[in-house]
């Protein structure tokens, strides 16, 4: 429900993911962790949701980019 | 009208009087035109301050956790409730804020209640001085002007959604020759946000909560949001900023604030009247109902014996949103 909300308001498809795991599970571990990595990498630094405080240098950058 | 306050007064005058309750929350008229407010009765002679009309918009149930103290004592409390009244009772019944035995639920079913807001835009910039209602249509008058409009126009917008106006649960029913509303659960606004674009979407709502002010009015209006420490008080650990200079801050409360009721609202609206920035917040409380209705075929406050949706877990629940 979270995800759908956050997707609802227009947070980007992807930027909240959720998984069910056991500790038991390491193969599944993995296999999401590398896709969780390729998911976010399509989706660049995340703008929404951001506090201005705790924005990285990189983040500034990429967002002073945007507005040029 | 009169005769629904008429049989309030003397159902409440009775349980007063037979010390069957110990206080009895209902609606007086305010000291402003168009506006009713939740009033607090202990001894009989008072009943008659008790009213009835299409502005006592509050739900009275945001009232019962305050009173634990008393109950605890053994002492009974009596509820004039509307139809969401009620359900945000046995939601409170569902999660022990009450035990069932300790309210005496007085019910009115309900026409939906009157949106002031609509209203003052209608016949601004008139300063309205008086409301009547007579049936179908209200009589507004002001200094120099007198309009009379058909009630089902200015009714707030999670009246017209709501879906049940007829109180679930009760002691003692007012009968009254409501209907349940033509648009009972038709969220046209929410489907209409929803087919806009991502970013509209982004730009929409952080236009809408960048007004907030942080004043905490839909909590403290909300029966669902009793929680001794709010997370937003906390200060150590402090979970979000608590100024408006931060726009994600806002952002952020307004999304956790509603998600907390996610599955425990019942669309009573209070939190979008109460709000002083007429901030939209059903927008966000109406898509979780939607959402518990569509994955979890949940609808809150219903069922006594049953329990809040996000608090059971059944094999067969839906696994949206998850990695396979």
């Amino acid at each position: 429900m979270l995800k759908s909300l956050l997707e609802y308001l227009g947070l980007e498809k992807g930027r909240l993911q959720l998984a069910w795991l056991s500790s038991a599970e390491a193969e599944r571990f993995v296999k999401i962790a590398k896709e969780t990595i390729e998911l976010v990498r399509k989706l660049g630094p995340a703008k929404k949701l951001v506090k201005k405080k705790f924005a990285t240098e990189r983040h500034r950058k990429t967002q002073k980019n945007n507005e040029k | 009208m009169e005769k629904i306050e008429k049989k309030i007064r003397e159902i409440a005058g009775k349980l007063l009087k037979d010390e069957k309750v110990k206080l009895v929350i209902g609606f007086e008229n305010g000291t402003l035109p168009m506006k009713a407010r939740p009033t607090f009765i202990k001894i009989q002679e008072n009943v008659e301050k008790l009213v009835w009309n299409s502005l006592c918009e509050n739900n009275l149930a945001v009232y019962i956790p305050f009173y634990r103290q008393l109950m605890d004592k053994g002492d009974k409390i009596g509820v004039i409730a509307k139809g969401c009244d009620a359900r945000s009772l046995v939601l409170h019944f569902q999660e022990n804020v009450a035990k069932r035995e300790q309210i005496v639920i007085i019910a009115i079913p309900c026409d939906g209640m009157l949106d002031r807001r609509k209203i003052e835009k209608e016949v601004f910039p008139n300063e309205i001085t008086e409301l009547s209602e007579n049936g179908d249509t209200i009589v507004i008058k002001g200094k120099e002007f007198e309009k009379t409009f058909k009630k089902t126009d200015f009714l707030c917008d999670d009246c017209n959604t709501c879906t049940h106006r007829k109180p679930v649960l009760y002691d003692e029913l007012v009968e009254s020759s409501t209907k349940e509303s033509e648009k009972s659960g038709d969220y046209g606004k929410i489907k209409e946000f929803e087919s806009k674009e991502q970013d509209k979407r982004w730009k929409l709502f952080t236009d809408e909560v960048s007004r907030c002010i942080r004043c905490y009015a839909c909590r403290n209006a909300c029966p669902s949001c009793y929680c001794k420490e709010c997370f937003v008080d906390c200060t150590n650990p402090q979970w979000i900023g608590t100024t408006i200079d931060e726009k994600t801050d806002l952002e952020l409360f307004q999304i956790i604030r509603t998600f907390h009721t996610a599955g425990r609202c019942v669309n009573c609206g209070s939190c979008t009247r109460a709000c002083p920035m007429d901030i939209d917040i059903s927008l966000l409380v109406n898509k979780l109902s939607i959402d518990a209705k569509r994955l979890f075929d949940y609808e809150t406050g219903l069922d006594i014996e049953g329990k809040p949706v996000l608090n059971k877990y059944s094999e067969d629940d839906s696994n949206e949103g998850f990695f396979e």
